[in-house]
This record gives structure tokens, C-alpha cells and sequence, in this order.
């Protein structure tokens, strides 16, 4: 019973104490704001006259900023309990206060003064509620409860309302005060309990300066959310949004109240009457918000549930201009009290959860500080205009004005509500993917400063580190900086240095490498020499002959490809001797320095040339079994070297494959490329879920030869068969991308993938259900979990050129963090994407990713019993997940039957 | 003696290897070593220079960090599922600890070298690792606030 009750209120266990006890605090709030308001509105208009609203609106503007001041001072120094703990005891000595004055004095004064108090108790409370529940509830929590617990607080008017006539019948309206401090007092205990036994709100972080907080800070505070405003479309639309609402919210009130003030004789029959509203209304709005709002939210999206309140109060403006009646005052007040806490404040408060954690609070400060007392001063001033020329008309049309307003600025925030998400994921996760490389290329003079002070680094080890990545991104640039530190670095670096500038041929090389190379010793001499002939070095042409009489296979080697390259004629003959000789050597030494020379000397076209490849043939042959640089070099030359293998060779380089050796593999892979036969497609495949991504890349590079059968082919893993495991999949994705694939094409892969990661969350959805399990589902079922986001992570990876390329690699970042609150950003920047349908469906399987249970809802397979989900993983075509079934399913040997990957 | 994927799923339990896919744990599941060692045994002693790490597969390990090898005084006692001996594998300083078998234990073992090559292939092993320091540092933290 409860687990349904709890399904049916979106409560996911482990929730429900919380939700209990804010629903409880909220339920107390929201009762003491009904005595209030009845008992506050009916003395003022009674006792002092409804003409005076309009300047009370005044002064409350002006009061109101002065409070927020004051609350913004403490606001981001405590958590919010704390911040109550201060707010609750004020509260209860002003309102006995107003009691006092009341019942001992004569003073007419204490009408407005305590009607300024409840105006004031209701803004702090209901805006200290909302960051109350942020600090305690992440953005898909806040989602799914939000509406449930503000319920809280209309359960809460409701009670007042009802109990409000009572209470006036026996005490009189002005004992209704303390009736109020009362249920504040009890607040203030049921608060204090709680957090003695749970701790402070978890997701409350004090900033680093707020021990030096305080009234000066605040104005700081204020001007930087100010700031910020600028920068954020979204605090922009919002601050301008609630600006308008509160104008018109403030109006419409006024109007009606005008209507109820003169339908009513005395104080008590009108308490009475707000008393009954209050709780009529309260109680449709709590049906509403109990019932439809998360629903709303849920199938038509935040952003059409923030427009509801916009909308109907330029309605309800419209009915008043049209007949200014009582009942076109309950529509006022139902707009007022039922949509606006309905819709209005659950749209909002998941709206702002977009804005960083960290300006919140600003903005939320200059909301309160600044906006809202501009608003209620704009609204005073409107109304004392136009209540001086004794026709409603002329408010009411001020009103509509400012609901249409209200209702541009709510479409505007909508409009960068998305926007706003990604932005603040961008800022948040370290997107992969050529930012630090964009950067260098475009020359950033700032990164290459980074690099250069990198590659000077007296380490050789972070050295070396930062040469590579400068190397990679930007060769004429790092050129100087690797020159210098090579110049002094101990002989082993500056042959890898020298190694990895070659390839780019850069300014100055040659002259570096002919002003060192009488002083290096003989390994590092061999690779400057390679480097010079490569080059077709002029003066280095004088070195040739030298070294091919060395004793030093390394040097000779290069005196090899030095006689043969240049070419330099007299040196021919022997230099294919000494070739011959180092391959036919029993020496791996002198086998390596002859392999590793063949790399640009295989296309030599000379009768000599058959008496070296049958050398290197035997060569090769004997090097490729023994495990090191003799196995390596074999592989090498295998791929450079067109010596027509027979097909057997790939049963022999499947038995190489078995290398822990990730470079050994990957040889292996681009040696298959002079290898024909089915033992070449089969070590493919198999290398295609290697463990390591550089070596699938290389298979599926193999694979796809460019040809439009190897891209059909390669399509069809992922569409129709399904075929190889997620990560093997992304590698295909990867490769076909490069290609460019139609957008068609990337739709029909992300569709492909959705409907996958349905059936993957389906599966999970009965392992779920199941409750306690084996050994083997319990693997099953974090196995589908992983499945699940790296199957999300491949339809996201198929659009992600169809959208804004950033904004995917964010949300993919996010997705990956397994961070719930980044995740549940992600699903919200993600709905904003341009193929809506797509990313719904999408979006909702990230959410149930996530944790939350929108997909529950639509899963058939829940329903499923655990062997069905079984047979379904033993027959997919991922190697992993079938294996897993299978021993979830007992199949003997599982556990230890051979698994082709990962290696 | 567990079976592959029991061990996958014993270690993906773990704070160092839970952010590691199974499908990769399935590699590093093979490089462990069955070890088996009886109530009363020292696995290693305060001082000594390890070269292994340990996964408690089934039993209890008690660490002490006295001098006295003998000292049954443990900061911690660890269940299956937990690791220890890895922070000099990091360091290379001497083990800062001795672990006591409290229960009859079955241990899975891992070489240091195999470690380095499997953080450099599996990076999210390091992000475990600095886990599983720092709510060992935590626990210090509280264990010196209650002296």
C-alpha cells in the first residue's frame, strides 16, 4: 500500500521521510500564512480603508528591500535551516507585537504595521522555502517532488482557511495573531528536531568569503547578481519575468479585494469569507498540483508549464475589464491562488535549477532586493494614478500590460532554458575533443607559452610528455623549444626528441642535427644520419660511405638506405651486400637494424632486390615468435614490405595477437593488410573488441577500406545486426563518421540506438523487479547498466554532427560523469536539441539512467519474468552481455570458456 | 574459490575497482592471484617492502599500525570486498601497516607491475584508488579527533 502510494506520488524509496517532513514544515508554514492573510487583509481594509493599498504597496516596496538586504546577508552564509532558526523568532516578536498594540493601544497604526508583516512573512518564507528545498533536493529530485511538497504548504492555507472563520467566531479577528505565532513556534522545533538527527542540507555549500559576509558583501552580492543578469539570458528573462508578475499579480489582487471589501459589511464576516476562499481555493489548487502539475510538467515539458500562469492572468484581467462583478473577482482569485502556486512556482523553481549553483543565491538576492520592490513600487504608483480617476478600467488595462509582459519574458526564459544548462555543463566538465588542440593550432599565445615552459622542463619524463602533445598539435611551433631542451639533454631524449620532429621535416632541423652529430655516440649518431638522408641532406651525403663500412649494424643500416636513397652509385653493390648480410645474420641485432631499414627502400626496383626479400622473408620469419623489438620490427616490415604472404601467415599473427603488448597488437592488425584469407577476417573481427580503443580503431580502419560495400557492411553492425559490443560499435560509428555519413543516415543509427537502450532499460526494469538474485543476474544487471550508457552515449555520438557539436559532447560528458546532477542537466539541455522526437525519447531513457523512473512507466518488459530477460541477453550479438547471460543462466563452463575479447 | 565472474563482480563492489567496466574487469579478474591464508597468519608486517596488493575474497584482515608486529590493536578490520596493501605500491615506501587474518581469509593478490600497467590501461583504477585513499584519510581524520 505504501509502495503504490509512493509510485503513485513519484517517491522513490529512501525519500519518503524527507518528503514527509517538508510536506509537515510547509503544511505549518502554510497554515500561519492563512490566518494571516485573512486576518491581516480583513483588519486593513476594515479598520484602516482598501484606499490606502496602493501606498502600503509603496512602503512595502521599500520595506521589503530593506529586509532582503538583510536576508541576502545571511542567505548564502548558512544553510537554510540556520537562515529560518533566524527568520521564525523575528517573525513570531513582530507579529505578537502588532497583537499588542492591537489589543492595549488605539493606535491605527498597528493595521498597516502588522499588514506589512504578514506582506513581508510571506515573501521571505515562500522565497526561503524554494532554496530550503534546493539545498536539499537535486534537479531531477526537485522534479519529480517539488510539486508534492509545495502541496505542503496548500494543505497548510487550506487548513488555516477552514479553521480561520472559527477561530474569528470565538477569539475575534485579532487573537488570530496568535494563533499564527503559535504554528510558527512549532515550525521552528519540528525544524530544529529534524536536523538534529539528519545534519545540515546536504546540497548546501558555503562560499569561500562568507565568514566575512554581511551588509556591504550583500550589496556586493546584489551588484554581482546584477551583473550576472547581463550574462545569463536566462537570469535576465527570469528577473524581468517576475518583475511583470509581480505587477500584475499585485494589481489583480488589488482589484478583486476592492470587489470583496465593499460585498462585505465588518471585519469578522469578511475574515470569515477570506478564510472560506482561502481554503476553496487552496484545496483546487492542491488537487491541481497533487494530481496534474507533475504530470504537465512530465508530458508537455517545464516550458509549457511555466506559460500556464502568464497566460490565464491576462485571461482573468480580460473577464474583470469585461464584467467587474464578484464572480469575475473569484476568477481573480483563482488564478491568483490556485495557478500561480499550481504551475507558476513548480515551473519556476525547475527553471532556475539550470542557473550554477553558485549565482543562485546572487540572483536570487537581487530578485528580492531589487526587483521585487521596484515591482511593488511601479504597481503602488500605477494604482495610486489610476484609482484617482474612480473607474477599475484604467488599473485593470495597467494590469493587463504587465501580464503581457510577463507572458513575453516567460517565453523568453523558455526560450534559453536549455541553452542556460549547457552552458553551465560546458563550464562544469572538461569537454573532450580538440579544444586543447584548437587552441594550439589557432596559435593561442597563452597555451603555447604553457607547452614551451612544458618541453623546457629540467624532468626529461614531463619534458618529453609535453613535446609529444606540442609535437602533435603545432610542429613549427614546438620546433624551437625542442631543439633547445634536445640540445641538452642526455643522448636516449634527444633521440626520441629528434624521432618525433623528423616526421614534420621542420626549419632548422638539419642544421641542428649536422652541427651535433660528430660529437653524439653511435645510436644516437645512426638515428641523426637516418634523419639526414631522409632529408637528402647535401652535406650529410659525405657520411655514406662511412657509414656503411661500420661495424655498427645501426650505422650501416643507415649507410644503406643512405647508398640507395641518395642514390650514390658507387656504393649500390655494396650496400645490398651488407643489407643481405644483416638479414641472413644470426645476430637480432643486426636482423633489426636491416628490418627497420626497409621503410622507404621496399619499392626499390632492382635484380637485386629478389636475393634481399627472400633474406628478409627468412628474416622476418625468425624474428616474429620471439616476444621484443625483433617481433616488433617483424610486424613492421611485414606491413611495409609487399613480400606476398601466403594466407597462413594470419594463423600465425592470431598466435602473436595473444601479446599483453597493446603495440604488439596493434602491428599485428596493420600487418594483416598484406594477409588475404578467412583467418585474416576472423582476427579482425576479434581485434574489433580489443580491450584497448587504438587497436579496434586500427581493425575497423581495416575493415573499412573506404568502399561503399565496406560501409554498407559496416552500417549494418549497427542498424540491423546490432552486432559487436557498444565500444566496438563506437569505433565503427567513429570510422564511418570520418566519411562523412548523410544525416539520414545518422538519424537512422540514433534511432537504432534508442530503441536498443529501450530494450536495454526494459531488461533492467524486470532484473529490478526481481529483487534478490543470483551471482549471475546480479552481474547481468550491472552489465545492462553499463550497456544502457554506452549505448545512450552511441545515439548521442550518431547526432552529435547534426547538432551543435559542443552541446552533445557536453550532455555526452555530463552522461558519463554518472554525476546525477549533471546528468539530470544533461536530460534538460538535451530536450532542446533539434530533432524534438528523438530527443524526448532519448532524454527520458538518460533520466531513467539517471534514477529517476520515467521510462518505469512505458516499460513492457517489467512485466517480463527474469529467465525471458535472460534468454533475450544470451542471443544478442554483444560477445559480453551474451557470455554474462549465459552464466546467469547457468550454462556449464561459461566462467571459463574461452572469450575472444578482450584481449 | 570463486569463479571469473564472481570475482568481476567482487571486485566491481570494491572502492578501487567499481569505476572500472566489467567487461574490462574481466582482464584484470585474470591477473589476480587465489591466495589462501589461515586466522592468526600475518599477510605482511609493518616495515616490510611489499610488491602486492590484496582483495579480501572471503575472511576478515585486521590492521594494526604498531610497531609490535604482534599488537592485536587494529584502526580497522576488513571484510570481503575491501582492499589493502596498495598504498605502497604508490609510494614505495615500506608497508605502513601490518594485516592480521582475523578469520580463515582467501585473498586475491595483485603484482605491483601488473597494477602500473592496468592503472595506464584502465585510468578509472586510479579515480578508485584516490577513493579508497581518501576515506582511508578520513577515517585517520576521525580516528585523530576522537584521541
Amino acid at each position: 500500500m505504501h509502495r503504490r502510494l509512493a509510485a503513485l506520488l513519484l517517491i522513490r524509496p529512501g525519500e519518503i521521510k524527507s518528503v514527509v517532513y517538508f510536506f509537515g514544515l510547509f503544511l505549518l508554514l502554510g497554515a500561519g500564512v492563512a490566518l494571516g492573510q485573512g486576518s491581516a487583509e480583513a483588519l486593513f481594509f476594515k479598520r484602516y480603508g482598501i484606499q490606502y493599498l496602493p501606498e502600503m504597496y509603496v512602503i512595502l516596496s521599500l520595506v521589503l528591500c530593506m529586509t532582503s538586504v538583510l536576508y541576502a546577508a545571511y542567505v548564502d552564509r548558512f544553510p537554510a535551516e540556520r537562515v529560518f532558526e533566524i527568520v521564525f523568532p523575528v517573525l513570531i516578536i513582530t507579529i505578537a507585537f502588532a497583537w499588542a498594540l492591537m489589543e492595549f493601544t488605539t493606535a491605527e497604526i498597528a493595521y498597516p504595521i502588522y499588514y506589512l508583516i504578514y506582506q513581508i512573512a510571506t515573501e521571505l518564507l515562500v522565497v526561503h522555502a524554494a532554496l530550503y528545498v534546493s539545498q536539499n533536493f537535486e534537479i531531477l529530485q526537485a522534479k519529480r517532488l517539488s510539486a508534492l511538497i509545495m502541496a505542503g504548504t496548500q494543505v497548510g492555507i487550506i487548513l488555516g482557511g477552514v479553521v480561520l472563520p472559527v477561530l474569528v467566531r470565538f477569539l475575534g479577528v485579532r487573537n488570530v495573531l496568535l494563533a499564527w505565532v503559535c504554528l510558527l513556534v512549532i515550525a521552528l522545533v519540528l525544524m530544529q528536531q529534524w536536523h538534529a538527527a539528519h545534519g545540515a542540507s546536504t546540497l548546501f555549500r558555503r562560499h569561500r568569503d562568507s565568514r566575512t559576509a554581511g551588509i556591504g558583501h550583500t550589496i556586493t552580492h546584489v551588484a554581482q547578481g546584477a551583473r550576472f543578469m547581463r550574462e545569463s539570458p536566462l537570469q535576465w528573462a527570469d528577473s524581468l519575468g517576475l518583475l511583470f508578475m509581480v505587477i500584475a499579480y499585485y494589481i489583480l489582487s488589488y482589484s478583486v479585494n476592492r470587489i470583496y471589501a465593499s460585498s462585505f459589511a465588518g471585519e469578522d464576516s469578511l475574515a470569515a469569507f477570506f478564510g472560506t476562499l482561502t481554503a476553496a481555493t487552496s484545496g483546487i489548487a492542491l488537487f491541481v498540483q497533487l494530481l496534474l502539475t507533475n504530470r504537465f510538467i512530465s508530458r508537455f515539458g517545464v516550458r509549457k508549464a511555466n506559460l500556464v500562469f502568464p497566460v490565464t492572468s491576462l485571461l482573468s484581467f480580460g473577464i474583470l475589464l469585461i464584467k467587474f462583478t464578484f464572480i469575475s473577482a473569484l476568477i481573480g482569485s483563482f488564478n491568483n491562488n490556485v495557478l500561480m502556486p499550481a504551475f507558476r512556482e513548480p515551473a519556476r523553481h525547475v527553471i532556475r535549477e539550470a542557473l550554477p549553483g553558485k549565482l543562485k543565491g546572487r540572483a536570487g538576492a537581487t530578485s528580492l532586493v531589487v526587483v521585487l520592490p521596484v515591482a511593488l513600487l511601479i504597481c503602488g504608483s500605477l494604482l495610486w494614478v489610476t484609482q484617482a480617476f474612480h473607474d477599475p478600467a484604467y488599473y485593470l488595462i495597467a494590469g493587463a500590460v504587465a501580464a503581457v509582459l510577463y507572458t513575453r519574458y516567460s517565453l523568453r526564459m523558455n526560450q534559453t532554458y536549455a541553452s542556460e544548462i549547457v552552458r553551465h555543463l560546458r563550464r562544469t566538465l572538461s569537454i573532450p575533443g580538440g579544444v586543447l588542440d584548437s587552441g594550439l593550432r589557432g596559435g593561442d599565445p597563452a597555451m603555447l607559452h604553457e607547452l614551451r615552459s612544458g618541453v623546457l622542463h629540467e624532468d626529461p619524463q614531463v619534458s618529453m610528455a609535453f613535446a609529444k602533445a606540442f609535437i602533435a598539435a603545432n610542429p613549427a611551433a614546438a620546433t624551437e623549444a625542442v631543439l633547445e631542451r634536445s640540445a641538452r639533454a642526455e643522448p636516449v631524449v634527444q633521440d626520441r626528441m629528434l624521432k618525433l620532429l623528423a616526421p614534420h621535416n621542420p626549419k632548422g632541423l638539419e642544421k641542428h642535427v649536422l652541427e651535433r652529430i660528430e660529437t653524439s655516440d653511435a645510436h644516437l649518431r645512426a638515428t641523426m644520419l637516418v634523419i639526414l638522408f631522409r632529408l637528402r641532406s647535401i652535406p650529410a651525403s659525405a657520411l655514406v660511405e662511412e657509414s656503411l663500412g661500420s661495424d655498427n649494424p645501426r650505422l650501416a643500416a643507415a649507410g644503406i638506405l643512405g647508398a640507395l636513397s641518395y642514390p650514390i652509385e658507387r656504393c649500390r653493390e655494396a650496400a645490398f651486400a651488407r643489407w643481405k648480410t644483416l638479414l641472413d645474420s644470426a645476430e637480432q641485432v643486426e636482423n633489426l637494424a636491416a628490418l627497420e631499414a626497409v621503410d622507404e627502400l621496399w619499392s626499390i626496383d632492382a635484380p637485386e632486390m629478389q636475393g634481399i626479400e627472400r633474406s628478409a622473408r627468412a628474416c622476418i620469419q625468425r624474428n616474429l615468435v620471439i616476444a621484443g623489438r625483433g617481433q616488433m620490427a617483424a610486424l613492421s616490415a611485414i606491413a611495409r614490405w609487399p613480400l606476398g604472404w601466403p594466407s597462413t601467415l594470419a594463423e600465425r599473427l592470431a598466435g602473436v595477437y595473444q601479446s599483453a603488448d597493446r603495440v604488439v597488437r596493434e602491428r599485428c592488425v596493420v600487418a594483416l593488410k598484406r594477409v588475404g584469407g578467412a583467418g585474416k577476417e576472423a582476427l579482425l573481427l576479434r581485434a574489433c573488441e580489443d580491450a584497448d580503443p587504438r587497436v579496434r580503431k586500427l581493425a575497423v580502419a581495416a575493415l573499412n577500406d573506404g568502399s561503399e560495400d565496406a560501409k554498407r557492411r559496416l552500417l549494418a553492425w549497427l542498424v540491423s545486426e546490432n552486432r559487436g559490443s557498444p565500444r566496438t560499435q563506437k569505433t565503427v560509428l567513429a570510422s564511418l563518421q570520418r566519411d562523412s555519413l548523410n544525416p539520414n543516415t545518422m538519424i537512422e543509427i540514433a534511432v537504432a540506438k534508442a530503441n536498443q537502450a529501450k530494450e536495454l532499460a526494459e531488461a533492467l526494469n524486470a532484473l529490478h523487479a526481481a529483487g534478490s538474485a543470483s551471482t549471475g543476474v546480479q552481474l547481468l544487471t550491472r552489465v545492462l547498466e553499463e550497456r544502457l550508457q554506452q549505448v545512450l552515449d552511441l545515439a548521442l555520438m550518431a547526432i552529435q554532427p547534426l547538432e551543435d557539436p559542443e552541446t552533445v559532447a557536453a550532455i555526452r560528458m555530463a552522461l558519463k560523469s554518472r554525476d546525477p546532477r549533471h546528468v539530470a542537466s544533461a536530460c534538460e539541455g538535451f530536450r532542446n536539441v533539434g530533432n524534438k522526437r528523438l530527443a524526448w525519447g532519448l532524454a527520458d531513457l538518460m533520466e531513467y539512467f539517471a534514477g529517476g523512473e520515467r521510462h518505469g512507466k512505458t516499460a513492457g518488459r517489467g512485466h517480463l519474468p527474469v529467465p525471458a530477460v535472460i534468454d533475450w541477453a544470451m542471443k544478442s550479438a554483444d560477445p559480453w552481455l551474451s557470455r554474462c547471460a549465459a552464466y546467469a543462466n547457468g550454462v556449464p563452463g561459461a566462467a571459463g570458456a574461452a572469450y575472444a575479447g578482450p584481449v | 574459490m570463486l569463479d571469473l565472474f564472481e570475482r568481476i563482480l567482487l571486485l566491481k563492489r570494491s572502492v578501487v575497482f567499481s569505476e572500472v567496466d566489467t567487461e574490462d574487469l574481466s582482464v584484470v579478474a585474470k591477473a589476480l592471484v587465489d591466495e589462501a591464508y589461515f586466522k592468526g597468519e600475518r599477510v605482511f608486517e609493518k616495515g616490510e617492502q611489499g610488491d602486492h596488493m590484496y582483495v579480501i575474497e572471503s575472511g576478515k584482515v585486521g590492521i594494526s599500525i604498531d610497531d609490535n608486529a604482534g599488537s592485536q590493536r587494529f584502526i580497522t578490520v576488513l571484510s570481503p570486498g575491501e582492499c589493502f596493501g596498495e598504498m605502497n605500491l604508490l609510494d614505495e615506501q615500506e608497508r605502513s601497516a601490518t594485516a592480521h587474518v582475523l578469520e580463515d581469509a582467501r585473498l586475491l593478490s595483485l603484482e605491483k607491475a601488473q597494477l602500473r600497467g592496468l592503472i595506464q590501461r584502465y585510468p578509472e583504477l586510479s579515480l578508485g584508488m584516490l577513493k579508497g585513499l581518501s576515506l582511508r584519510l578520513r577515517n585517520a581524520n576521525l580516528l585523530t579527533r576522537d584521541l
